[in-house]
Protein backbone atom coordinates (compact mmCIF):
# COMPACT_ATOMS: atom_id res chain seq x y z
CA UNK A 1 0.00 0.00 0.00
CA UNK A 2 1.55 3.00 -1.34
CA UNK A 3 0.00 5.76 1.36
CA UNK A 4 2.25 6.73 4.19
CA UNK A 5 -0.56 6.01 6.47
CA UNK A 6 -0.73 2.59 5.58
CA UNK A 7 2.92 2.09 5.37
CA UNK A 8 3.24 3.90 8.78
CA UNK A 9 0.87 1.79 10.40
CA UNK A 10 1.82 -0.84 8.43
CA UNK A 11 5.42 -0.77 9.72
CA UNK A 12 3.71 0.35 13.56
CA UNK A 13 1.24 -1.77 13.79
CA UNK A 14 1.92 -4.79 11.69
CA UNK A 15 5.33 -4.98 12.30
CA UNK A 16 5.87 -8.65 13.59
CA UNK A 17 4.01 -9.41 9.97
CA UNK A 18 6.40 -10.08 7.07
CA UNK A 19 4.32 -9.46 4.25
CA UNK A 20 6.79 -7.31 2.10
CA UNK A 21 6.64 -8.18 -1.40
CA UNK A 22 5.74 -11.61 -0.56
CA UNK A 23 2.42 -12.52 -0.39
CA UNK A 24 2.84 -15.61 1.60
CA UNK A 25 5.52 -14.93 4.22
CA UNK A 26 3.51 -14.06 7.37
CA UNK A 27 6.15 -14.28 10.22
CA UNK A 28 5.21 -16.42 12.86
CA UNK A 29 4.82 -13.85 15.66
CA UNK A 30 1.81 -12.69 13.57
CA UNK A 31 -0.22 -14.06 16.81
CA UNK A 32 0.74 -11.17 18.10
CA UNK A 33 -2.32 -9.13 17.33
CA UNK A 34 -3.72 -5.75 16.97
CA UNK A 35 -7.09 -3.56 16.73
CA UNK A 36 -6.56 -0.48 14.96
CA UNK A 37 -8.78 2.11 15.32
CA UNK A 38 -9.67 5.00 12.75
CA UNK A 39 -11.79 7.89 14.68
CA UNK A 40 -13.04 10.52 11.97
CA UNK A 41 -13.98 13.68 13.30
CA UNK A 42 -15.00 16.53 10.69
CA UNK A 43 -16.03 19.30 10.28
CA UNK A 44 -20.52 19.17 9.67
CA UNK A 45 -20.58 20.17 6.25
CA UNK A 46 -18.51 17.35 5.57
CA UNK A 47 -20.45 14.66 6.89
CA UNK A 48 -20.62 12.16 4.04
CA UNK A 49 -17.34 12.94 2.34
CA UNK A 50 -15.67 11.82 5.45
CA UNK A 51 -17.31 8.73 6.22
CA UNK A 52 -15.75 8.31 2.65
CA UNK A 53 -12.29 9.08 3.61
CA UNK A 54 -12.72 6.02 6.96
CA UNK A 55 -14.40 3.66 4.13
CA UNK A 56 -11.57 4.38 2.06
CA UNK A 57 -8.76 3.12 4.78
CA UNK A 58 -10.96 0.39 5.66
CA UNK A 59 -10.78 -0.33 2.39
CA UNK A 60 -7.09 -0.36 1.45
CA UNK A 61 -6.95 -2.09 4.75
CA UNK A 62 -8.92 -4.93 2.99
CA UNK A 63 -7.65 -4.89 -0.13
CA UNK A 64 -4.14 -5.53 1.17
CA UNK A 65 -5.83 -8.39 2.44
CA UNK A 66 -6.83 -9.79 -0.38
CA UNK A 67 -3.46 -9.62 -2.57
CA UNK A 68 -2.05 -11.37 1.00
CA UNK A 69 -4.30 -14.36 0.44
CA UNK A 70 -5.82 -13.42 4.03
CA UNK A 71 -9.18 -14.10 4.69
CA UNK A 72 -12.07 -11.20 5.66
CA UNK A 73 -14.15 -10.38 8.23
CA UNK A 74 -16.59 -7.24 7.47
CA UNK A 75 -18.68 -6.12 8.85
CA UNK A 76 -21.52 -2.77 8.23
CA UNK A 77 -24.93 -1.62 9.40
CA UNK A 78 -25.08 1.16 6.38
CA UNK A 79 -23.75 -0.67 3.79
CA UNK A 80 -24.05 -4.20 2.40
CA UNK A 81 -20.72 -5.75 3.26
CA UNK A 82 -20.46 -8.02 -0.08
CA UNK A 83 -21.29 -4.78 -1.95
CA UNK A 84 -18.35 -2.87 -0.15
CA UNK A 85 -16.28 -6.24 -1.34
CA UNK A 86 -17.16 -5.91 -4.61
CA UNK A 87 -16.19 -2.40 -5.01
CA UNK A 88 -12.60 -3.30 -3.51
CA UNK A 89 -9.83 -1.44 -4.80
CA UNK A 90 -7.43 -2.59 -7.60
CA UNK A 91 -3.45 -3.19 -7.24
CA UNK A 92 -1.57 -0.48 -9.34
CA UNK A 93 1.38 -2.33 -9.82
CA UNK A 94 2.16 -6.13 -10.32
CA UNK A 95 3.50 -6.83 -7.08
CA UNK A 96 0.52 -5.77 -5.66
CA UNK A 97 0.35 -3.46 -2.38
CA UNK A 98 0.05 -0.31 -4.66
CA UNK A 99 -3.63 0.22 -5.21
CA UNK A 100 -5.41 2.76 -7.94
CA UNK A 101 -8.48 4.50 -6.68
CA UNK A 102 -9.85 4.72 -9.79
CA UNK A 103 -10.02 0.76 -10.82
CA UNK A 104 -11.76 -2.41 -9.25
CA UNK A 105 -10.37 -5.44 -7.86
CA UNK A 106 -10.52 -8.29 -10.90
CA UNK A 107 -13.24 -10.54 -9.44
CA UNK A 108 -11.93 -13.12 -10.24
CA UNK A 109 -9.29 -12.44 -7.71
CA UNK A 110 -12.10 -10.88 -4.94
CA UNK A 111 -13.88 -14.55 -6.12
CA UNK A 112 -10.65 -16.55 -4.51
CA UNK A 113 -11.29 -14.83 -1.23
CA UNK A 114 -12.75 -16.38 1.75
CA UNK A 115 -14.91 -13.86 3.42
CA UNK A 116 -17.10 -13.90 6.12
CA UNK A 117 -19.69 -10.79 6.44
CA UNK A 118 -21.79 -9.56 9.16
CA UNK A 119 -24.79 -6.85 8.26
CA UNK A 120 -27.82 -6.46 11.24
CA UNK A 121 -30.36 -6.10 9.09
CA UNK A 122 -29.83 -9.67 8.04
CA UNK A 123 -28.56 -11.08 11.52
CA UNK A 124 -31.44 -12.19 14.23
CA UNK A 125 -31.58 -10.04 17.17
CA UNK A 126 -30.87 -11.73 20.07
CA UNK A 127 -32.26 -10.06 23.66
CA UNK A 128 -29.49 -7.64 25.01
CA UNK A 129 -28.83 -8.92 28.48
CA UNK A 130 -25.36 -8.16 29.07
CA UNK A 131 -23.68 -5.05 28.80
CA UNK A 132 -22.57 -5.44 24.71
CA UNK A 133 -25.66 -3.73 24.34
CA UNK A 134 -26.33 -3.90 20.21
CA UNK A 135 -22.76 -5.25 19.77
CA UNK A 136 -23.30 -8.65 20.98
CA UNK A 137 -24.59 -10.41 18.07
CA UNK A 138 -20.88 -9.22 16.41
CA UNK A 139 -19.05 -10.44 18.78
CA UNK A 140 -20.68 -13.77 18.86
CA UNK A 141 -20.55 -14.05 15.20
CA UNK A 142 -16.51 -13.05 15.30
CA UNK A 143 -16.11 -15.42 18.13
CA UNK A 144 -17.63 -17.57 16.21
CA UNK A 145 -15.71 -17.25 12.86
CA UNK A 146 -12.35 -16.99 14.80
CA UNK A 147 -13.22 -20.81 16.03
CA UNK A 148 -14.87 -22.28 13.42
CA UNK A 149 -11.83 -21.22 11.08
CA UNK A 150 -9.15 -22.19 13.12
CA UNK A 151 -7.29 -18.97 13.82
CA UNK A 152 -7.08 -19.40 17.66
CA UNK A 153 -5.40 -22.65 16.75
CA UNK A 154 -4.29 -24.73 13.92
CA UNK A 155 -4.37 -22.20 10.90
CA UNK A 156 -1.66 -20.22 10.15
CA UNK A 157 -2.81 -17.40 8.16
CA UNK A 158 -4.38 -14.07 9.24
CA UNK A 159 -7.88 -13.37 9.83
CA UNK A 160 -8.93 -9.20 8.57
CA UNK A 161 -11.82 -7.58 10.47
CA UNK A 162 -13.02 -4.26 9.01
CA UNK A 163 -15.95 -2.73 11.19
CA UNK A 164 -17.52 -0.27 9.55
CA UNK A 165 -18.66 2.46 11.82
CA UNK A 166 -19.19 1.25 15.74
CA UNK A 167 -21.28 4.02 17.22
CA UNK A 168 -23.32 5.11 14.89
CA UNK A 169 -26.85 5.01 15.30
CA UNK A 170 -27.66 2.33 12.79
CA UNK A 171 -25.92 -0.56 14.64
CA UNK A 172 -28.86 0.53 17.28
CA UNK A 173 -25.86 2.31 19.80
CA UNK A 174 -27.48 5.90 21.17
CA UNK A 175 -23.65 6.91 22.08
CA UNK A 176 -24.06 9.23 19.35
CA UNK A 177 -26.84 10.95 19.52
CA UNK A 178 -27.68 10.60 23.31
CA UNK A 179 -25.74 12.53 25.91
CA UNK A 180 -26.78 10.04 28.91
CA UNK A 181 -26.81 7.00 26.58
CA UNK A 182 -29.17 3.71 27.33
CA UNK A 183 -26.09 1.46 26.70
CA UNK A 184 -23.44 4.01 27.58
CA UNK A 185 -20.26 1.52 27.74
CA UNK A 186 -21.68 -1.02 24.82
CA UNK A 187 -19.18 0.16 22.35
CA UNK A 188 -16.32 0.72 25.29
CA UNK A 189 -16.95 -2.83 26.50
CA UNK A 190 -17.53 -4.48 22.85
CA UNK A 191 -14.00 -3.21 21.97
CA UNK A 192 -12.47 -4.60 25.25
CA UNK A 193 -13.89 -7.92 24.15
CA UNK A 194 -12.25 -7.58 20.37
CA UNK A 195 -8.80 -6.74 21.81
CA UNK A 196 -9.08 -9.86 24.10
CA UNK A 197 -10.30 -12.04 20.56
CA UNK A 198 -7.62 -10.44 18.66
CA UNK A 199 -4.89 -11.10 21.35
CA UNK A 200 -6.07 -14.92 21.45
CA UNK A 201 -5.84 -15.38 17.58
CA UNK A 202 -4.11 -14.60 14.42
CA UNK A 203 -6.35 -11.47 13.41
CA UNK A 204 -6.25 -8.23 13.21
CA UNK A 205 -9.12 -5.52 13.09
CA UNK A 206 -9.44 -2.37 11.58
CA UNK A 207 -12.63 -0.23 13.37
CA UNK A 208 -14.13 3.06 12.15
CA UNK A 209 -15.91 5.39 14.36
CA UNK A 210 -18.08 8.68 13.32
CA UNK A 211 -16.28 10.38 16.02
CA UNK A 212 -18.22 14.01 15.46
CA UNK A 213 -20.91 12.31 16.25
CA UNK A 214 -20.49 10.82 19.37
CA UNK A 215 -22.23 13.44 22.34
CA UNK A 216 -20.42 12.17 25.49
CA UNK A 217 -16.87 13.55 25.41
CA UNK A 218 -15.57 10.76 27.47
CA UNK A 219 -16.05 8.25 25.06
CA UNK A 220 -13.63 8.86 22.54
CA UNK A 221 -10.96 9.11 24.70
CA UNK A 222 -11.48 5.67 25.83
CA UNK A 223 -11.77 4.07 22.33
CA UNK A 224 -8.38 5.19 21.75
CA UNK A 225 -7.15 3.57 24.79
CA UNK A 226 -8.82 0.58 23.73
CA UNK A 227 -6.87 0.86 20.96
CA UNK A 228 -3.83 -0.91 20.35
CA UNK A 229 -3.36 2.05 17.73
CA UNK A 230 -5.71 5.06 16.93
CA UNK A 231 -5.90 7.61 13.73
CA UNK A 232 -8.01 10.46 13.22
CA UNK A 233 -8.76 12.15 10.25
CA UNK A 234 -10.11 15.67 10.85
CA UNK A 235 -10.96 17.12 7.65
CA UNK A 236 -10.88 21.12 6.44
CA UNK A 237 -14.17 23.02 5.58
CA UNK A 238 -14.03 24.64 2.92
CA UNK A 239 -13.17 28.41 4.70
CA UNK A 240 -10.24 26.55 6.59
CA UNK A 241 -8.94 26.01 3.34
CA UNK A 242 -9.26 29.22 2.08
CA UNK A 243 -7.86 31.32 5.02
CA UNK A 244 -5.00 28.96 5.90
CA UNK A 245 -2.44 29.02 3.06
CA UNK A 246 -1.00 26.06 4.81
CA UNK A 247 -3.87 23.93 4.36
CA UNK A 248 -4.57 24.84 0.46
CA UNK A 249 -3.14 21.67 -1.12
CA UNK A 250 -4.58 19.06 1.55
CA UNK A 251 -8.36 17.69 2.88
CA UNK A 252 -7.85 17.10 6.10
CA UNK A 253 -4.83 16.62 8.89
CA UNK A 254 -4.32 13.02 10.11
CA UNK A 255 -3.45 12.96 13.81
CA UNK A 256 -1.93 9.93 15.58
CA UNK A 257 -3.63 9.27 18.63
CA UNK A 258 -1.63 6.19 19.74
CA UNK A 259 1.04 4.00 18.53
CA UNK A 260 1.07 0.41 19.67
CA UNK A 261 4.01 -1.16 21.89
CA UNK A 262 2.47 -4.43 22.32
CA UNK A 263 4.96 -6.83 23.56
CA UNK A 264 7.61 -4.32 23.90
CA UNK A 265 8.18 -1.34 26.33
CA UNK A 266 8.34 1.16 23.81
CA UNK A 267 8.21 0.71 19.81
CA UNK A 268 9.80 2.96 17.56
CA UNK A 269 8.48 6.62 17.75
CA UNK A 270 7.75 8.13 14.73
CA UNK A 271 9.28 11.43 14.58
CA UNK A 272 6.75 13.89 13.21
CA UNK A 273 2.86 13.12 14.09
CA UNK A 274 1.58 16.64 12.34
CA UNK A 275 0.17 14.91 8.69
CA UNK A 276 -1.93 15.86 6.31
CA UNK A 277 -3.81 14.17 3.68
CA UNK A 278 -4.87 14.52 0.04
CA UNK A 279 -7.91 12.39 -1.77
CA UNK A 280 -6.05 12.44 -5.30
CA UNK A 281 -8.03 10.94 -7.97
CA UNK A 282 -5.91 7.50 -8.16
CA UNK A 283 -4.67 7.79 -4.10
CA UNK A 284 -5.38 8.43 -0.89
CA UNK A 285 -2.22 10.34 0.07
CA UNK A 286 -0.27 11.18 3.63
CA UNK A 287 2.36 13.90 3.54
CA UNK A 288 4.29 15.36 6.49
CA UNK A 289 2.78 18.78 7.46
CA UNK A 290 6.03 20.25 8.77
CA UNK A 291 9.67 19.22 9.54
CA UNK A 292 9.73 17.61 13.02
CA UNK A 293 11.87 19.45 16.09
CA UNK A 294 15.66 19.36 15.20
CA UNK A 295 16.31 17.42 18.53
CA UNK A 296 16.87 14.19 17.15
CA UNK A 297 20.23 12.86 18.47
CA UNK A 298 21.68 11.70 15.40
CA UNK A 299 21.53 15.47 13.59
CA UNK A 300 25.03 16.22 12.72
CA UNK A 301 26.29 19.50 14.48
CA UNK A 302 28.77 19.92 12.14
CA UNK A 303 26.61 20.71 8.80
CA UNK A 304 25.93 23.86 10.45
CA UNK A 305 29.38 25.26 9.50
CA UNK A 306 29.27 24.23 6.22
CA UNK A 307 27.86 26.62 3.47
CA UNK A 308 24.17 26.10 2.71
CA UNK A 309 22.66 27.27 -0.76
CA UNK A 310 20.57 31.06 0.10
CA UNK A 311 17.42 30.31 1.96
CA UNK A 312 14.96 31.27 -0.37
CA UNK A 313 13.86 31.06 -3.88
CA UNK A 314 16.03 28.76 -4.93
CA UNK A 315 15.35 24.56 -5.40
CA UNK A 316 16.96 23.04 -2.29
CA UNK A 317 20.58 21.33 -3.53
CA UNK A 318 22.62 19.86 -1.03
CA UNK A 319 21.39 17.01 1.52
CA UNK A 320 22.08 17.92 5.00
CA UNK A 321 19.02 18.06 6.84
CA UNK A 322 19.40 22.09 8.02
CA UNK A 323 18.86 22.74 4.45
CA UNK A 324 15.78 24.93 3.20
CA UNK B 1 13.12 -2.12 36.72
CA UNK B 2 15.08 0.92 35.92
CA UNK B 3 17.70 2.18 38.29
CA UNK B 4 17.60 5.72 37.57
CA UNK B 5 13.83 5.50 39.22
CA UNK B 6 15.31 3.82 41.64
CA UNK B 7 17.76 6.03 42.55
CA UNK B 8 15.05 9.07 42.07
CA UNK B 9 12.94 7.38 44.77
CA UNK B 10 15.81 6.41 46.94
CA UNK B 11 14.80 2.56 46.65
CA UNK B 12 15.95 -0.53 45.74
CA UNK B 13 14.92 -4.48 45.69
CA UNK B 14 17.50 -4.84 49.30
CA UNK B 15 16.01 -1.45 50.64
CA UNK B 16 12.39 0.02 50.29
CA UNK B 17 9.02 1.58 52.05
CA UNK B 18 6.64 -0.92 52.83
CA UNK B 19 2.87 -0.11 53.36
CA UNK B 20 2.96 2.19 50.39
CA UNK B 21 -0.23 2.69 48.40
CA UNK B 22 1.52 3.75 44.90
CA UNK B 23 -0.85 5.97 42.12
CA UNK B 24 0.35 6.20 39.18
CA UNK B 25 -1.55 8.36 36.10
CA UNK B 26 -0.62 9.71 33.10
CA UNK B 27 -2.74 12.17 30.13
CA UNK B 28 -1.81 12.39 26.80
CA UNK B 29 0.89 9.99 27.77
CA UNK B 30 1.43 6.53 28.46
CA UNK B 31 2.69 5.42 32.24
CA UNK B 32 2.25 1.82 31.31
CA UNK B 33 6.03 1.48 31.08
CA UNK B 34 6.24 2.17 35.22
CA UNK B 35 3.66 -0.46 35.55
CA UNK B 36 6.55 -3.05 34.36
CA UNK B 37 9.25 -1.16 36.32
CA UNK B 38 7.46 -2.08 39.46
CA UNK B 39 6.50 -5.42 38.50
CA UNK B 40 9.81 -6.39 37.54
CA UNK B 41 10.98 -4.51 40.89
CA UNK B 42 8.59 -6.65 43.77
CA UNK B 43 9.67 -9.54 41.88
CA UNK B 44 13.19 -9.22 42.30
CA UNK B 45 12.56 -7.71 45.81
CA UNK B 46 11.26 -11.35 46.75
CA UNK B 47 8.05 -10.21 47.60
CA UNK B 48 5.11 -11.97 46.98
CA UNK B 49 2.79 -10.28 43.71
CA UNK B 50 -0.58 -10.33 42.49
CA UNK B 51 -0.92 -8.29 39.14
CA UNK B 52 -4.70 -8.05 37.69
CA UNK B 53 -4.26 -7.67 33.89
CA UNK B 54 -6.87 -6.45 33.07
CA UNK B 55 -6.11 -4.38 29.58
CA UNK B 56 -2.87 -6.72 28.52
CA UNK B 57 -2.38 -10.40 27.97
CA UNK B 58 0.42 -12.59 30.23
CA UNK B 59 2.53 -12.54 27.41
CA UNK B 60 2.71 -9.06 27.11
CA UNK B 61 4.30 -8.69 30.58
CA UNK B 62 6.31 -12.20 29.99
CA UNK B 63 7.93 -10.84 26.82
CA UNK B 64 8.78 -7.05 28.69
CA UNK B 65 10.17 -8.26 31.85
CA UNK B 66 12.08 -11.04 29.87
CA UNK B 67 13.87 -7.66 28.74
CA UNK B 68 14.07 -6.57 31.94
CA UNK B 69 15.87 -9.67 33.30
CA UNK B 70 13.00 -11.20 35.32
CA UNK B 71 11.16 -14.60 34.25
CA UNK B 72 7.51 -14.76 35.13
CA UNK B 73 6.56 -18.18 33.95
CA UNK B 74 9.23 -19.20 36.62
CA UNK B 75 7.96 -16.72 39.22
CA UNK B 76 3.84 -18.20 38.49
CA UNK B 77 5.64 -21.29 39.08
CA UNK B 78 7.17 -21.00 41.86
CA UNK B 79 4.02 -19.66 43.30
CA UNK B 80 5.70 -15.89 44.01
CA UNK B 81 3.12 -14.29 40.72
CA UNK B 82 -0.45 -14.71 40.68
CA UNK B 83 -1.75 -13.12 37.40
CA UNK B 84 -5.17 -12.71 36.96
CA UNK B 85 -5.89 -12.92 33.11
CA UNK B 86 -8.67 -11.19 33.08
CA UNK B 87 -8.81 -9.15 29.55
CA UNK B 88 -8.59 -13.01 28.34
CA UNK B 89 -11.53 -14.03 29.70
CA UNK B 90 -13.55 -11.52 29.61
CA UNK B 91 -15.38 -12.36 26.09
CA UNK B 92 -16.15 -15.60 27.43
CA UNK B 93 -18.37 -14.17 30.07
CA UNK B 94 -19.66 -11.68 28.40
CA UNK B 95 -21.30 -14.09 26.35
CA UNK B 96 -21.88 -16.27 28.78
CA UNK B 97 -20.54 -18.75 27.36
CA UNK B 98 -20.99 -22.49 28.86
CA UNK B 99 -16.81 -22.71 28.94
CA UNK B 100 -16.23 -19.62 30.39
CA UNK B 101 -14.47 -18.43 33.54
CA UNK B 102 -16.67 -18.61 36.46
CA UNK B 103 -15.19 -17.59 39.19
CA UNK B 104 -16.64 -14.41 41.10
CA UNK B 105 -13.18 -12.03 40.25
CA UNK B 106 -14.92 -11.31 36.92
CA UNK B 107 -18.03 -10.45 38.19
CA UNK B 108 -17.99 -6.77 36.98
CA UNK B 109 -18.71 -8.62 33.65
CA UNK B 110 -21.07 -10.37 34.64
CA UNK B 111 -24.25 -9.09 37.04
CA UNK B 112 -27.00 -5.43 36.38
CA UNK B 113 -24.59 -3.92 38.52
CA UNK B 114 -21.39 -4.18 38.30
CA UNK B 115 -19.03 -4.55 41.27
CA UNK B 116 -15.85 -5.79 42.22
CA UNK B 117 -16.85 -7.63 45.35
CA UNK B 118 -15.64 -10.87 44.22
CA UNK B 119 -12.33 -8.83 42.42
CA UNK B 120 -11.43 -8.01 46.08
CA UNK B 121 -11.89 -11.49 47.52
CA UNK B 122 -9.30 -12.82 45.04
CA UNK B 123 -6.79 -10.33 45.92
CA UNK B 124 -7.42 -11.30 49.50
CA UNK B 125 -7.40 -14.75 48.63
CA UNK B 126 -4.18 -14.50 46.38
CA UNK B 127 -1.87 -12.43 49.22
CA UNK B 128 -3.16 -12.84 52.87
CA UNK B 129 -1.62 -16.48 52.74
CA UNK B 130 2.22 -15.61 53.55
CA UNK B 131 4.98 -17.88 52.51
CA UNK B 132 2.37 -20.03 50.57
CA UNK B 133 1.65 -23.60 50.80
CA UNK B 134 5.26 -24.46 51.24
CA UNK B 135 7.55 -23.19 53.92
CA UNK B 136 10.45 -23.53 51.68
CA UNK B 137 9.56 -20.60 49.91
CA UNK B 138 9.14 -17.68 52.09
CA UNK B 139 8.22 -14.83 50.83
CA UNK B 140 8.51 -10.83 51.49
CA UNK B 141 5.56 -8.31 51.90
CA UNK B 142 2.69 -9.04 49.95
CA UNK B 143 2.44 -6.65 46.67
CA UNK B 144 -1.00 -6.04 44.59
CA UNK B 145 -0.49 -4.37 40.73
CA UNK B 146 -3.52 -3.27 39.08
CA UNK B 147 -3.13 -2.33 35.49
CA UNK B 148 -5.50 -0.71 35.39
CA UNK B 149 -8.37 0.73 36.85
CA UNK B 150 -9.98 2.89 34.41
CA UNK B 151 -10.51 0.36 32.56
CA UNK B 152 -12.85 -0.56 34.64
CA UNK B 153 -15.40 2.49 34.25
CA UNK B 154 -15.21 1.45 30.66
CA UNK B 155 -16.56 -1.73 31.38
CA UNK B 156 -19.88 -0.34 33.48
CA UNK B 157 -18.40 0.03 36.55
CA UNK B 158 -19.16 3.02 38.82
CA UNK B 159 -16.51 5.31 40.12
CA UNK B 160 -18.02 4.55 43.16
CA UNK B 161 -17.62 1.00 43.43
CA UNK B 162 -13.77 1.42 42.10
CA UNK B 163 -12.82 4.12 45.30
CA UNK B 164 -14.69 1.42 47.63
CA UNK B 165 -12.07 -1.49 46.07
CA UNK B 166 -9.09 0.43 46.22
CA UNK B 167 -9.58 1.59 49.86
CA UNK B 168 -10.45 -2.34 50.96
CA UNK B 169 -7.42 -3.17 49.04
CA UNK B 170 -5.36 -0.99 50.97
CA UNK B 171 -6.95 -1.10 54.44
CA UNK B 172 -5.88 -4.83 53.89
CA UNK B 173 -2.66 -4.84 52.52
CA UNK B 174 -1.00 -2.03 53.11
CA UNK B 175 -2.33 -1.24 56.63
CA UNK B 176 -2.87 -5.01 57.88
CA UNK B 177 -0.14 -6.88 55.90
CA UNK B 178 1.82 -4.39 55.15
CA UNK B 179 2.30 -4.44 51.85
CA UNK B 180 2.16 -2.48 49.34
CA UNK B 181 -0.03 -1.16 46.46
CA UNK B 182 0.66 -0.04 42.81
CA UNK B 183 -2.57 1.60 40.56
CA UNK B 184 -2.61 3.31 37.31
CA UNK B 185 -5.17 5.42 36.27
CA UNK B 186 -5.60 7.03 32.94
CA UNK B 187 -6.83 10.01 31.66
CA UNK B 188 -8.02 12.57 29.39
CA UNK B 189 -8.11 16.26 28.95
CA UNK B 190 -11.69 15.83 27.60
CA UNK B 191 -13.50 14.28 30.60
CA UNK B 192 -14.79 17.13 33.24
CA UNK B 193 -14.44 16.91 36.20
CA UNK B 194 -17.62 17.63 37.33
CA UNK B 195 -18.22 14.21 35.82
CA UNK B 196 -18.10 11.84 38.95
CA UNK B 197 -17.89 8.81 36.54
CA UNK B 198 -14.59 10.39 35.09
CA UNK B 199 -11.29 9.41 35.31
CA UNK B 200 -10.07 12.71 36.52
CA UNK B 201 -12.57 12.14 39.64
CA UNK B 202 -11.27 8.40 40.39
CA UNK B 203 -7.44 10.35 39.84
CA UNK B 204 -8.68 13.30 42.22
CA UNK B 205 -9.98 10.94 44.78
CA UNK B 206 -7.20 8.31 44.61
CA UNK B 207 -4.61 10.88 45.06
CA UNK B 208 -5.67 11.94 48.43
CA UNK B 209 -5.42 7.77 49.26
CA UNK B 210 -2.06 7.49 48.14
CA UNK B 211 1.37 7.86 49.59
CA UNK B 212 3.30 8.50 46.38
CA UNK B 213 2.28 9.36 43.64
CA UNK B 214 3.85 9.48 39.93
CA UNK B 215 2.34 11.61 36.64
CA UNK B 216 3.29 10.79 33.47
CA UNK B 217 2.43 13.81 31.09
CA UNK B 218 3.29 14.69 27.43
CA UNK B 219 5.19 17.55 27.10
CA UNK B 220 3.29 21.02 26.88
CA UNK B 221 5.08 21.75 23.61
CA UNK B 222 3.98 19.27 21.72
CA UNK B 223 4.69 15.92 20.72
CA UNK B 224 8.80 15.08 20.62
CA UNK B 225 10.43 11.83 19.58
CA UNK B 226 13.37 12.47 22.22
CA UNK B 227 11.71 13.66 25.09
CA UNK B 228 8.45 11.39 26.13
CA UNK B 229 7.00 13.44 28.59
CA UNK B 230 7.50 13.79 32.31
CA UNK B 231 6.61 12.44 35.45
CA UNK B 232 5.94 14.24 38.31
CA UNK B 233 6.70 12.41 41.55
CA UNK B 234 4.79 13.37 44.52
CA UNK B 235 6.10 12.10 48.01
CA UNK B 236 3.35 12.54 49.70
CA UNK B 237 4.15 12.56 53.45
CA UNK B 238 3.61 15.32 56.02
CA UNK B 239 5.33 18.24 57.16
CA UNK B 240 9.38 17.89 55.40
CA UNK B 241 8.43 14.99 53.79
CA UNK B 242 5.86 16.45 51.14
CA UNK B 243 7.71 16.91 48.09
CA UNK B 244 7.07 17.00 44.28
CA UNK B 245 9.58 17.18 41.80
CA UNK B 246 9.07 16.89 38.09
CA UNK B 247 11.72 14.73 35.81
CA UNK B 248 11.53 14.44 32.10
CA UNK B 249 11.89 10.67 30.29
CA UNK B 250 12.33 8.86 27.78
CA UNK B 251 11.95 5.24 27.42
CA UNK B 252 14.16 2.95 25.70
CA UNK B 253 13.82 -0.74 24.81
CA UNK B 254 15.09 -2.16 27.77
CA UNK B 255 14.24 1.04 30.19
CA UNK B 256 13.76 4.27 30.50
CA UNK B 257 16.31 7.35 31.96
CA UNK B 258 15.10 9.78 33.59
CA UNK B 259 16.82 13.51 33.50
CA UNK B 260 16.19 16.86 34.89
CA UNK B 261 13.62 19.14 32.88
CA UNK B 262 16.16 20.31 29.67
CA UNK B 263 19.10 18.24 30.26
CA UNK B 264 17.89 15.68 27.61
CA UNK B 265 20.75 14.58 25.40
CA UNK B 266 18.98 15.66 22.59
CA UNK B 267 19.04 19.23 23.26
CA UNK B 268 22.61 19.44 24.61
Amino acid sequence: INTKLTRHVRDKVVEKFKAGTTHNCVCVRVCVCVCVCVCVCVSPAEEDQNDSYSRLLLQYFLAEGVVSGHQLYLASARDDPDDMIQTELASSSRFGHCYDLSKRMDTQMLQAVQRHTFYPPQEKTDEQTSSLGPYAGLLKSIQTVIHREGFDGSVRNVLRLGLHSLGSALWGDDVCFSESPASGHALTTFLYALRALLRSSLSVAMVTVPAHLIQVSAVLGRVVKLSDAAVALESFSSSERQTNPLYSDYHGLLHIRQVPHLNCLMCEAPDNKDLAFKLRRKQFSIEKLHLPPDLSETVSRVSKAKGESPACGSAPTGHTPLDF
Amino acid sequence: MFPELNSILSSSPENFTEGEFILLSDRQADASFLIHHYLTFYLRARCRVCFLGLVQSFSHYSVVSQRLGVNLTQAKEKGQLVFLEALKASPGVLLGDESSDKTAALDYLRSPCPELRGLYEFVWNSLSRAGGEDAAESWGPPVLIIDDLSVLLSLGVSAGAILDFTHYCQATICSQLQGSMIALVRCDDEEYDEDEESSNYLLKALSHQCSLSLRVEGLSTGYCRDIHGQVEIWWRGRGMKNQRKIFQYKVHDKGASFFAPGTSRAVL
